[in-house]
């Protein structure tokens, strides 16, 4: 054994001093952490606590070649702290001035004002507001008390008022209040931000928020929809797809320092947001912008109350463009007057109207299809009356005289006691159940919201007439979406398909989660029935047809015109009129469904009546002449024989 | 019996003084350990944050991008720049209705076998002022 080198009081005296040091560390530690645990803990939690919540970013929405349709991006809600100012910035505050846009006697204002009046008890003068002292950062700062009264929350934190600014609670209600926070501005971007960090003045912070902008302002604004000031959407896609598109905030739990900063480290719970999916829309921008342009023109010629147009696929059911006119800048939703809200409706999907004489593809097809007629069974045009069912029922009247007319003739020529003729032969509840595979009646499911389902009463309710007029497209109401599907059918091979506007939906990394397909309601008449109905309305578009304006040289176009008298005050009015025109082309192999619906433009029309005709005809025309350019539309290769035999009956009649 | 104690009490007063010592550099080499992690976990924070102000920069950037191609937008520039631009139209559209590929070949090949080289005739209309 080695030999000591202390005295052994010595040893015994540290040892001892050692142990009691140890001991009475041990003791405080036992104190610590088991006596006075519980109670430490509530301590220092609620001091050290630091709920961080991450706000989702709302997800995008393209149209269909990537282009943006609506996107958040971040803004900030700039305030200062006027007790957080310092005098040496002083000299800086004009630089701050012209960065956020104000002028420097505003900037000025808010950062001087360092207290709020109190609150005035019901029925109290307005009192002297007391002199402010020399602010905690040492220099003087004059105390303006502007005469507004203190909010503060229902819990006794500092809440913000109506005029952007945070104040301090305190028990005395009568005291005024230290503004630990005053709003400079609301809508700072980015780089301006970075611009006043780097000018360091102080005490101005900002805080972080996404704002929904719309790039293309009013394109679109009916489908894509809006979302308001409390980021609510109000509606299209916005509203309807809103579950996929807000994603969900997140939010972590750790620590704080004494200063208010994250302790990265002490991390204990998080919860990421998961930011919004974006969507893509089966729109395509050149498509919308052509048809708005369209819409414009037609709003600036005729000045009508109204319009719509849609464009589509019908091999898919895609719409590939959607306006009304008149219609609103989606970035500027607030500035639409009170008395302008149905400017915001989508009227395609939203508004009702007889279609007239485009309806009567409907009991052609149905008749066709019944193998009732053929399309050269001849039809008298020129009665009043005629028998049904021993009852002399009255037919409606014409534009023209007509005679004897084919069934390819009683569409291409519009003829009102041809269509009431093949009703008659179909029956009430053929016609009935025609019309609903058609699709009227009933919602189509368009996935842009705020769609009805239009009127059309079950044929055991119809009264004794309505079995003439609803082949002509009075007594039926219809949107003009389901007008633009039921001639779909006849381009989809006798097909209903569902009106597709979004094509697929995206996660946040930009990975495919949904894509949509073409979705058949349900098949209305056979692909032998719909392509002879095609090759009858090839004859409305061509010469001794009701719409040659509607015809584009080398193309088969094939369509339907209506002219409808618009029900005033309950009557059918001889100076209001609908018109539409509603065709698709190339005729034998459609690629593009176009429907065009004009509300009430006589007093501009050339003769005082609004036709089909003449007045939505044209823009067909226009719109699909530049659509075979940015869709690649062939041609058709040889074009059809002639669909109607030489007829010897008026020319001009329109319907 | 002496000697002995005294050994015992210095070892005993060695071991101390080493087990501090140990207990000690475990506790400073946990403090440095709990440091880095700080250091690192603030590191990642300021990445992240980083990471998402270039986000959303580029949000921003691509929103303002998108708002300068809009075409109403494209349009007005179009008049105001006197750029004379027009919207496509089928005139400069040829429709193949031929076989592609052997178009394609007796393009690529049409000078192959002949002396003279075939040089593209380009014409350039000036504008008249």
């Amino acid at each position: 054994m080695s030999k000591g080198y202390a005295s052994n009081y010595r040893i015994v005296l540290l040892a001892s001093v050692l142990f009691g040091c140890f001991g009475a560390l041990g003791v405080r530690l036992f104190l610590l952490h088991v006596v006075d645990r519980e109670a430490l803990i509530k301590t220092i939690a609620k001091a050290r606590e630091n709920l961080i919540s991450e706000t989702a970013r709302r997800g995008d929405i393209r149209e269909a070649r990537g282009g943006i349709l609506a996107t958040s991006s971040s803004r900030l809600k700039v305030g200062v702290d006027p007790f957080a100012l310092r005098p040496q910035d002083e000299k800086k505050w004009p630089e701050l001035a012209v960065l956020l846009g104000l002028p420097e006697s505003e900037l000025r204002r808010i950062f001087l004002t360092r207290f709020r009046a109190p609150a005035k008890p019901p029925g109290a003068t307005a009192t002297n507001a007391p002199a402010g002292a020399p602010g905690a950062t040492g220099f003087s700062l004059s105390l303006n008390l502007p005469n507004l009264t203190s909010v503060t929350s229902a819990s006794g934190a500092p809440a913000e008022d109506d005029d952007g600014a945070i104040v301090e609670s305190g028990a005395d209600e009568q005291a005024p209040k230290k503004i630990r926070w005053a709003k400079l501005r609301s809508d700072v971007s980015e780089k301006t931000h970075a611009d006043i960090v780097k000018l360091g003045v102080k005490g101005v912070y900002g805080e972080r928020y996404y704002h929904r902008s719309y790039p293309n302002n009013q394109l679109g604004a009916h489908l894509i929809g809006f979302v308001n000031r409390q980021q609510e959407a109000a509606s299209g896609v916005e509203a309807n797809l809103d579950f996929f598109l807000r994603g969900q905030n997140g939010w972590r739990v750790g620590e704080r320092d004494g200063r208010g900063g994250e302790l990265p480290q002490f991390l204990t719970r998080q919860v990421p947001a998961a930011h919004g999916y974006s969507i893509t829309l089966s729109i395509d921008l050149i498509v919308q912008d052509i048809v708005e342009q369209e819409l414009a023109l037609i709003a600036e010629r005729y000045e009508p109350l109204k319009a719509s147009i849609i464009v589509s696929d019908p091999r898919t059911g895609f719409i590939l463009g959607m306006a009304n006119y008149p219609t609103f800048n989606l970035n500027e939703y607030h500035k639409v007057p009170e008395d302008e809200m149905e400017r915001m409706k989508n009227a395609a999907v939203a508004d009702i109207y007889e279609p007239g004489s485009v309806f009567k593809i409907v009991p052609v097809a149905a008749a066709l299809e019944e193998r009732l007629v053929t399309p050269q069974t001849i039809f008298n045009c020129a009665l009043d009356k005629i028998d049904h069912r021993g009852k002399m029922r009255s037919l409606p009247g014409e534009d023209h005289p007509m005679g004897d007319l084919t069934v390819a003739e009683i569409i291409s020529h519009s003829s009102n006691k041809g269509a009431a003729q093949l009703g008659l032969k179909l029956g009430e509840e053929k016609l009935y159940r025609y019309a609903r595979a058609f699709g009227f009646g009933a919602k189509l499911g368009f996935p842009g919201g705020g769609e009805v389902s239009g009127l059309l009463n079950p044929h055991q309710k119809w009264g004794p007439i309505d079995i003439t007029r609803i082949p002509m497209g009075h007594s039926v109401s219809a949107t003009v979406l389901q007008m633009h599907q039921a001639m779909s059918v006849i381009a989809a091979d006798g097909v209903l398909l569902r009106p597709q506007l979004i094509t697929e939906i995206r996660d946040a990394a930009n990975d495919a989660v949904f894509r949509y397909d073409r979705v058949e309601i349900g098949r209305a008449v056979s692909p032998q029935t719909a392509r002879t109905v095609a090759t009858m309305l090839m004859g409305v578009a061509r010469k001794g047809g009701t719409a040659p304006e509607a015809a584009i040289e080398g193309y088969d176009v094939a369509g339907k015109t209506g002219t409808t008298q618009k029900l005033i005050e309950g009557q059918y009015s001889k100076r209001h009129h609908i018109a539409s025109f509603v065709g698709f082309f190339p005729a034998q192999k459609p690629q593009i469904v176009i429907s065009v619906v004009i509300d009430d433009a006589d007093h501009r029309a050339p003769g005082g009546i609004a036709y089909g005709a003449k007045i939505a005809a044209p823009p067909f025309k226009r719109i699909g002449e530049r659509l075979i350019s940015v869709l690649y539309i062939k041609p058709t290769a040889q074009p059809a024989p002639p669909a109607l035999p030489a007829a010897n009956f008026p020319a001009g009649g329109r319907r | 019996m002496k000697k002995d104690s005294r050994a015992f009490v210095n070892q005993l007063v060695i071991c101390v003084l080493v087990s501090m010592t140990l207990g000690g550099s475990i506790g400073l080499g946990t403090v440095w350990l709990r440091h880095q992690n700080s250091l690192t976990a603030k590191a990642n924070t300021a990445l992240v944050a980083r990471i998402a102000a270039v986000e959303r920069r580029s949000d921003e950037m691509k929103t303002l991008i998108q708002g300068e191609m809009r075409p109403e937008l494209l349009r007005r520039r179009n008049v105001e720049m006197g750029l004379g631009l027009v919207p496509m139209n089928e005139l400069p559209i040829v429709q193949v209705t031929e076989n592609i590929t052997d178009r394609m070949v007796e393009r690529a090949n049409r000078g192959l076998f002949t002396d003279v080289p075939v040089v593209p005739v380009v014409r350039v209309k000036l504008a008249q002022h």
